[in-house]
């Protein structure tokens, strides 16, 4: 074993490590209520355009 | 006073009207050379050769049509899940133009016969110049909206779109590395194996980025909106972004089997392709499961029968994919048409199919409607498309494992079965089926071109007011 293994083997660790923080992360307790906010984004100002499209239809029956 | 409460839209119809008429010319690309392989008379003279509109078809469709989709898509989610207009609209301006000129000057210098002669990255360094001040002016625009966001969280479609700017950026810089020998004439800094491993680091990673990571965040997006319910789970996408990007990296040399590239590194390629099947599928299940408890939409919805049959059709590619990087199955599919018919699978399956129903979400929002001008035209263009790529995939699928075996077939003293001449012969009538299957695909686009037209004509492009944000969402 040469010092690049141990990189190698350092790198798989790190990886396998990292991706176990962000499992443990996503599905902790403390983000639950974060990404519930996080997934109702896309409809962020949905009612203001809907106000608007009426408003349009209402200026194309005038 | 007004470009201050208004979300930049003049960018996106930009980018939405080209992404159509791009669409158009390259699949009619696409059924010309598939028409020259079925009738070889239509070769005509060096400029519309097959060998040189191939490399014009893929670079519309690919950088042109999907290109042009994902700059639509990406400013107007980034704008409206960030609460905030671009950061600057005169560069968001110079990405349109500047794209618009990358794109035609591939249309002028592919057919001329000017190419680096790596696939997917042909374009000569000039071009390539360009590419990379308007993908800095891409990121800048991106990027520096998401630093001026009014909502603290930055949402999941965004990273996608973040990790795709971020990597095409590295992956068109590394693999374009060249010495210029004139104007356009250039010789790669790279050589043999060398080479071929940085080309399909280039090549497998555009698939990943560009067109995968680039569409789940069209994905991340449109599918919660045209369902009208937020994403299945917010926590799997996270998890299927990190898995994504992380293992996506690895997985070029699969494009290499049985080469002068080291064993092992083939060997890697071929696990890293494998282990993509889990976020890739996670991905895949995560947006159709969106529509859980709203399946009955689809009766009705054209624009939700697209982008859930896009993730079909991703998952059944993301299938196919791992499945044809183990070694032994390369060993048959490899050369033949099959690749060509997996490829299809997720390119006019799930790029297009994601596109096409982002688009037809999103036209008639530019324009200050609430719908497209036929949602008649639209199940009609979803029926004539899916004809079109099931003809497409199953006659290239049945050809292309027809090559792999009679190739490989040999008589009992060792020689060769069938002459290569033979096997192209036999193909014939799958390429026809082939053909068909794009001039389906191609009709359909014509339709939507109609429909935009009609949106287009009797709409108003109006840029929609940015709301004021709600205390919750600080």
């Amino acid at each position: 074993m040469d010092w690049s293994s141990y990189g190698h083997s350092a790198f798989t660790v790190f990886c396998l490590v990292s991706f176990a923080v962000i499992l443990i992360g996503a599905y902790s307790k403390r983000a639950k209520t974060r990404y519930d906010e996080a997934a109702n984004l896309p409809f962020l100002g949905d009612e203001d355009e809907a106000a608007q499209f009426r408003a349009a239809a209402n200026g194309a029956k005038e | 006073m007004e470009t201050q409460s208004t979300y930049n839209y003049k960018v996106v119809r930009q980018f939405a009207v080209m992404t159509v008429v791009w669409g158009i010319v390259g699949m009619l690309m696409g059924v010309v050379i598939a028409a020259q392989l079925v009738w070889p008379d239509l070769n005509l003279g060096p400029w519309f050769h097959f060998g040189r509109l191939r490399p014009l078809h893929t670079n519309a469709v690919i950088f042109a049509f999907g290109g042009c989709g994902l700059f639509a898509t990406s400013y107007y989610v980034v704008q409206r899940t960030c609460n905030v207009r671009l950061i600057s609209d005169k560069l968001a301006a110079f990405t349109f133009w500047g794209w618009q000129a990358v794109i035609v000057a591939a249309a002028i210098t592919l057919p001329l016969g000017y190419t680096q002669s790596k696939e997917y990255a042909e374009l000569e360094w000039p071009i390539d110049i360009l590419i990379a001040l308007v993908w800095v002016a891409y990121a800048y625009v991106f990027f520096g909206t998401i630093a001026k966001r009014k909502i603290k969280h930055i949402y999941v479609a965004n990273w996608f779109y973040g990790a795709f700017i971020l990597t095409v950026a590295l992956l068109h810089i590394v693999n374009n590395l060249a010495v210029p020998a004139g104007f356009m004439k250039s010789y790669s800094i790279y050589a043999g194996a060398v080479d071929a491993m940085v080309q399909w680091w280039y090549g497998h990673n555009a698939v990943g980025f560009f067109l995968t990571a680039a569409f789940l965040g069209m994905m991340y997006y449109f599918v919660p909106k045209q369902a009208g319910r937020p994403v299945y789970s917010y926590r799997l996408s996270v998890v299927h972004f990190w898995a994504l990007i992380f293992t996506y990296m690895w997985a070029g040399p699969h494009h290499l089997h049985y080469t002068a590239l080291p064993d092992w590194t083939q060997s890697l390629g071929m696990v890293f392709s494998l282990i993509l099947l889990a976020p890739s599928w996670g991905g895949m299940i995560n947006g159709i499961m969106t529509l859980s408890g709203a399946w009955h939409k689809l009766r009705t919805d054209p624009i939700l029968k697209f982008l859930v049959v896009s993730l079909s059709f991703y998952g059944m590619s993301t299938f196919e994919g791992p499945m044809m990087a183990i070694k032994t199955v390369n060993a048959l599919s490899h050369y033949t048409d099959w690749t060509i018919g997996h490829v299809h699978s997720g390119a006019l399956g799930w790029v297009g199919f994601i596109t096409m129903g982002s688009l037809y979400y999103l036209i008639p929002r530019l324009w200050g409607r609430e719908e497209m001008y036929s949602v008649k035209l639209i199940e009609a263009h979803f029926w004539l498309a899916t004809i079109g790529v099931v003809l497409y995939i199953a006659a290239l699928w049945i050809s292309g494992v027809m090559q792999g075996l009679m190739w490989r077939a040999l008589n009992p003293d060792g020689t060769l079965t069938y002459a290569f001449a033979e096997v192209v012969k036999a193909t014939y009538p799958y390429h026809f089926v082939r053909f068909l299957g794009g001039a389906f695909y191609l009709t359909g686009m014509f339709l939507m071109a109609y429909n935009t037209y009609r949106t287009v004509f009797v709409g108003r492009a109006v840029d929609a007011k940015i709301p004021a944000v709600s205390a919750h969402a600080h």
